[in-house]
Formats: C-alpha cells, sequence, structure tokens
C-alpha cells in the first residue's frame, strides 16, 4: 500500500491531492506535464455538479491525461459538498464557495507546477461557475465553456424538471417521501432552497468583467443562449472562438455504455496548444507542494494492487469509537461510476460508518475511476476480468491498513448493481470475510445480463439460477453475515424470485441472512429519502451485527 | 422548405439518444425504445422533455400518460397529443 498516492500507468503519472482552507478541505488529481519540455500553463478542470459530474468523470480523466501528455500540468477535482472533497451540500453558502473554490485549485496548481498562467474548462454548469470566477478575478488566460449553462436558473429549471418527469415515467418512485429539508430534488442530488436561490443568481450575460483573454465555446448540441453567450464574450474582447461538436451521448448515456467524447478532447487540447508554445524547459517540481489541510474524516487516499496499481480512499474509523478487531468495509463500485457511488452515497455512508467506529475502503476496480486499466484489458467494463482479482488485493489491503500484516481484520464486502455481485462472489468463497451488504445485485456473476434485463421474465432460465438462492444459504451457514437489500421488482432478484421462488422464499428465517424489500426506488436509489433509508438500514444492520 | 412530420421530428430526436442505431429508415414504430435502441429510462426522460420543447408544451404541466411509453409509436403518439396543445387556439 503506497501513501502518499502517486499512481504511474501508460497513460501518463497522477497524484491523488488534497488541498484547501483547513476547514474545507477539496480532493482532486494533479496531472504533471509530461517529461521534457512543457508549456508552462495549468489547466484547472471544473466539474459539473449532479449525473453531469458522475457522467462526464471519465471524460474529464481522459481530458486531463490528454493535456498533461501534450505539455500542460493539470488539476481535476471536486467542488467541496461533491464528490470525495469535505463536506455536504446542506453546508451553507456553497455556490459562492464553489466559485472560491476555483481560486484555491489555480493557486495549489500553480503552487505545484509553477505554471505562470492558468487555463479553466468547465463543462455546464462547471462552465458556469469557470465563467463567473474568472470575471471575478481577471487572472485567468484561457476559458474553455463546455456547453455552459447561461444562467444558474437554467441548471435548476432543467435538472429539477428531469427529476419530476423521471418521477412520472417510473411510476414505484411515486410513492417515494420528498425529502425532509426544504428544497428540490435533481435525479439523485438534492439542492436546498438557499443553494437553489444562489445559483438563480448566476447570469453570465450580467457578468461585468472579461473572464479571459482568449475564449473557446463549445456547443455539443441543443444549446440555450449559445449565440446570446458569444456575443457577450465579443463585447468584452474575450476573442471567442465557437465550435460545435453535437452528437456527443455521454451526458445521457449510463456510465458503462458512454463513449468519451475524443473529437471534443483534441479539440480543447488543440485549441489550448494553439497559444500556448512547448517551449518552457523542462519541468522541475516545485519545492512548494501547495497546501496540505487535514484531509475530509481524515481520509487517505491508497493505492494497492499486486499485480497492477489500483486506486481506493480509505475513511479510518473516528478514533473514539473504534474497537480492535472490527470489521473494515469494503465497497466496491456499482457499475462503472466511480468510488463515490451513485448520488455519492458511497461517500456519505462511509464517513457515517466511520464516525461510528468502521473502518472503510471505498475501492475503484481495475479500468473504472481512477484505477488504471489492468494489462490487456478494457477501462470502462462494468465486470472487468481481474473484478476478483482486485477485490482480494482490497481485502488484503483492508485487512492490514488499520490492523497488522500477521493479524489481518476480517472484512465485509458490500456494493451496489455490479458491485452486490461481487459482494455475493466473495461472500460465497473469499476467507476471512465477516459480512456482505448486496445492494440490487444484477446478475450475482452467475446470471445471463440479457436474460435478466430482458421483459420476458416468463423464458426458461439458461443460467443456474437455483445457485443463487443456495450460495446465500451457503454464505450465512458459514458465518458471513448477509444483508441483501433489493428495490421492488428490480430485475436481478426478481428473475431469481421468478425461478428460483420456492428457495427464495425459504431463505427467511435463515441465520444470519436478512432481506429487505424497499418499496418507491429504482435501482440506484435515486429519490434522496430512499438513499436515507437504505443508509439508515445499513448503517442498523452493521452496528447489529458487527458493532460489538 | 417544408415542415418535418411529426414522425420525422420524433426520428431526428430518438437518434439523437439512441445507443443502438438501427440501419433502416424510417425508424419501424414497434422499436422498444429501451431493447432496440437501448435508450435508458433517464435519457428517455430527457428526450421526452426535448420533444415537449419542441412542441412548445411544457411536459410537466399536461397530463399526457407517461409512463406507457415503450416504443418510438408511443413517442410519436405522445408528440402528436402535445402538439394539439401546443398550436394556438
Amino acid at each position: 500500500v503506497a501513501h502518499p498516492t502517486d499512481i504511474r500507468a501508460a497513460v501518463g503519472r497522477k497524484q491523488a491531492i488534497t488541498f484547501g482552507a483547513p476547514a474545507r478541505p477539496l480532493f482532486g488529481f494533479y496531472h504533471p506535464p509530461k517529461d521534457g519540455p512543457w508549456r508552462g500553463v495549468g489547466v484547472v478542470l471544473c466539474n459539473p455538479l449532479g449525473t453531469d459530474q458522475t457522467r462526464s468523470e471519465r471524460t474529464y480523466r481522459h481530458l486531463a491525461e490528454r493535456l498533461s501528455a501534450t505539455g500542460f500540468a493539470c488539476l481535476r477535482f471536486d467542488l467541496f459538498g461533491t464528490g470525495d472533497s469535505g463536506g455536504d451540500e446542506h453546508a451553507p453558502g456553497l455556490v459562492r464557495a464553489w466559485v472560491d473554490d476555483l481560486g484555491l485549485a489555480s493557486q495549489e496548481l500553480r503552487a505545484r507546477s509553477g505554471a505562470r498562467a492558468i487555463a479553466l474548462v468547465g463543462l455546464r454548469l462547471g462552465g458556469t461557475l469557470a465563467y463567473v470566477h474568472a470575471a471575478e478575478r481577471a487572472d485567468v488566460d484561457s476559458l474553455v465553456l463546455w456547453s455552459p449553462c447561461v444562467t444558474g436558473a437554467a441548471f435548476v429549471a432543467e435538472s429539477t424538471r428531469l427529476h419530476k418527469l423521471y418521477v412520472r415515467m417510473e411510476p414505484q418512485l411515486a410513492a417515494a417521501k420528498p425529502p425532509a429539508d426544504d428544497g428540490e430534488e435533481a435525479l439523485g442530488t438534492f439542492l436546498p432552497r438557499a443553494m437553489i436561490a444562489d445559483l438563480s443568481r448566476l447570469d453570465l450575460l450580467q457578468a461585468a468583467g472579461r473572464p479571459a483573454r482568449r475564449t473557446l465555446v463549445i456547443d455539443g448540441g441543443n444549446f440555450p443562449g449559445r449565440d446570446a453567450l458569444v456575443t457577450r464574450l465579443r463585447e468584452l474582447d474575450a476573442a471567442p472562438e465557437l465550435r460545435s461538436h453535437p452528437g456527443h451521448k455521454f451526458l445521457i448515456t449510463v456510465s458503462h455504455r458512454a463513449v468519451v467524447p475524443d473529437d471534443v478532447i483534441a479539440s480543447i487540447v488543440e485549441w489550448l496548444g494553439q497559444a500556448y508554445p512547448k517551449e518552457t524547459p523542462a519541468h522541475e517540481p516545485s519545492a512548494n507542494h501547495g497546501s496540505a489541510p487535514t484531509p475530509p474524516h481524515g481520509e487517505r487516499p491508497v493505492v494497492f494492487g499486486a499485480s497492477h496499481p489500483l486506486f481506493g480512499i480509505l475513511t479510518p474509523a473516528a478514533a473514539a469509537h473504534a474497537r480492535p478487531g472490527r470489521p473494515v468495509v469494503i465497497l466496491s463500485n456499482a457499475g462503472c461510476v466511480n468510488r463515490a457511488g451513485p448520488h455519492r452515497t458511497y461517500v456519505k455512508m462511509a464517513r457515517r460508518w466511520a464516525a461510528l467506529g468502521f473502518d472503510v475502503l471505498r475501492v475503484d476496480l481495475s479500468g473504472i475511476g481512477d484505477s488504471p486499466v489492468a494489462p490487456g484489458t478494457q477501462e470502462n467494463v462494468p465486470y472487468p476480468p481481474s473484478a476478483l482479482d482486485d477485490l482480494s488485493d482490497a481485502i488484503q489491503a483492508a485487512g492490514t491498513l488499520a490492523g497488522s500484516a500477521s493479524s489481518p481484520r476480517r472484512v465485509i464486502i458490500a456494493g451496489l448493481c455490479s458491485g452486490g455481485d461481487y459482494a455475493f462472489q466473495l461472500g460465497a468463497r473469499a476467507p476471512n470475510l465477516a459480512g456482505a451488504l448486496l445492494l440490487n445485485p444484477r446478475t450475482f456473476c452467475v446470471l445471463d445480463l440479457a436474460a435478466v434485463e430482458s421483459a420476458d421474465g416468463g423464458a426458461p432460465p439458461t443460467t443456474p439460477v437455483q445457485d443463487v438462492p443456495r450460495a446465500l444459504r451457503s454464505m450465512a451457514e458459514r458465518g458471513v453475515e448477509t444483508l441483501l437489500v433489493v428495490s421492488r421488482n428490480d430485475p436481478g432478484v426478481a428473475y431469481v424470485d421468478v425461478h428460483a421462488a420456492d428457495a427464495m422464499r425459504a431463505l427467511a428465517g435463515t441465520p444470519g441472512f436478512r432481506r429487505v424489500d424497499v418499496e418507491s426506488a429504482d435501482h440506484t436509489f435515486t429519490p434522496v429519502s430512499q438513499q436515507q433509508l437504505v443508509s439508515d438500514l445499513l448503517t442498523e444492520h452493521l452496528v447489529a451485527r458487527h458493532g460489538g | 422548405m417544408p415542415q418535418d412530420t411529426t414522425e420525422a421530428r420524433i426520428e431526428r430526436l430518438v437518434l439523437e439518444y439512441a445507443q443502438t442505431v438501427p440501419a433502416g429508415r424510417p425508424l419501424d414504430a414497434r422499436l422498444s425504445l429501451r431493447d432496440d435502441l437501448a435508450i435508458e429510462s433517464l435519457s428517455l426522460v430527457s428526450l421526452t422533455l426535448r420533444i415537449g420543447d419542441e412542441m412548445g408544451v411544457d411536459v410537466m404541466e399536461v397530463g399526457v400518460e407517461l409512463g406507457a411509453v415503450k416504443t418510438v409509436g408511443d413517442l410519436v403518439r405522445v408528440a402528436r397529443t402535445l402538439e394539439g396543445l401546443g398550436k394556438p387556439a
């Protein structure tokens, strides 16, 4: 296990970093320029929000890698209250803080790289924030606005409308309770009323200052306000260039099916490269590695893995509640969503459980999130060929991280969707396992995915469905405390319920096995109330079964 | 220039969102949005809002039944309903 984290892969080198003000730690990855003469310029990538963030995470990583490979220093990071950074959506003054986060990120990037100029790149709301920051500070040299929301109000209207329509189109969600706090839901992200009010004050057409010496506006299709924005940039002498790259679907596509928009990335890299020739002498790492506040909840980025590097974040148990020998919880990716989990649920649960005295390790499997792809395989695959080996490495790493090599800690393996499938597989076979938390497993790594997802649930199964209840019983019998949490009619468990009905029913009452069916929920527990309900369920289970 | 028919407008929008694009044109009305065109539920939501925007109707404000939208033909029917609502009296 390496700490601090430096990840070297075929695509380049990167370093997990924490920076920002002491009370407001920000998490990100620094991508230094490739060895040799470089461009002397740092590029800060500004994340969008909500599902836009989840679905652009891989694209941002590719962009950072490409920028690094062509001689730029790059920093991509999570805004406060999002991703792996500290805080949550209830923090006061978040919108103002996000704009200021960009200043901290620029400062950090200058300190680490020695960059003499800064460029900002932002997609959707990330573009909006980047523009506002740049117009206020007047020290951003180049600005890339990728389908930005011209007003914050437009972002709020679109994302909350999408949520409301989604609930109408998915009838099982209709009964989900509204959030307890005053605000709106936006497909799994809660927007408190005060945040909505702050977002609604953002209007790029009203910003007075010139945001940058040169600007690139990328139209990814369906871009309301585009022409007005370009006109305004021209009035401000910001030398706007408009490029159209329609047809990309990564923002409307589930992560594992999304295609990285390579032509947009190439366009951004080419446009930035035009202005900054590669003539700065070979990059010498700065002695000043920037600020280093305490990471959120004392979290530690870790690199582990026997054959190739894997990335994870350990949230250590709060010292006041930790107990020797208590199992470590490992959270495995849900599909191709990174270690933050769908709707950031993994981050929130990890921090909640750590406060109760559990060490929690959130891992990225090979080729997902920030774990490099395993040699000879493809990235962005929800079931990577090395997954079980990756998780065995994670179990070994987790067992020794907070324990010792001679006395490894036992492990609880948890995950949603494919993460639940792997929790099932490891629960059935791995030694040293104390528990398994399975959330909406899709195939259990046993069933045929196409058959599970087919509407024709009555067709005879082509895979040994009976293996699922048999293995669940066996897990419980060998002491793996198993909790199966299922959204009503979720396809994976529904398929097993149909084809192995008696055996599934017979599991009820098996000591060490518990199943909970959750009403008014979809596959990823999009309603905020259902995210809270699942978090409560798992927390109660952990405390009751493993808290002693 | 002649205006697009409803079917043509829906086809253009559906192809913006489809992950799997069949060869034949026009698209068969019986094609399943999810199984044949790989349009997942959140994309379908986004697509439906776009259709409403194109028809000049806020889909959230009208009582169109959206829970049963499964095929290209279903979307065309929704679009026709919205089209009627969007026309000035």
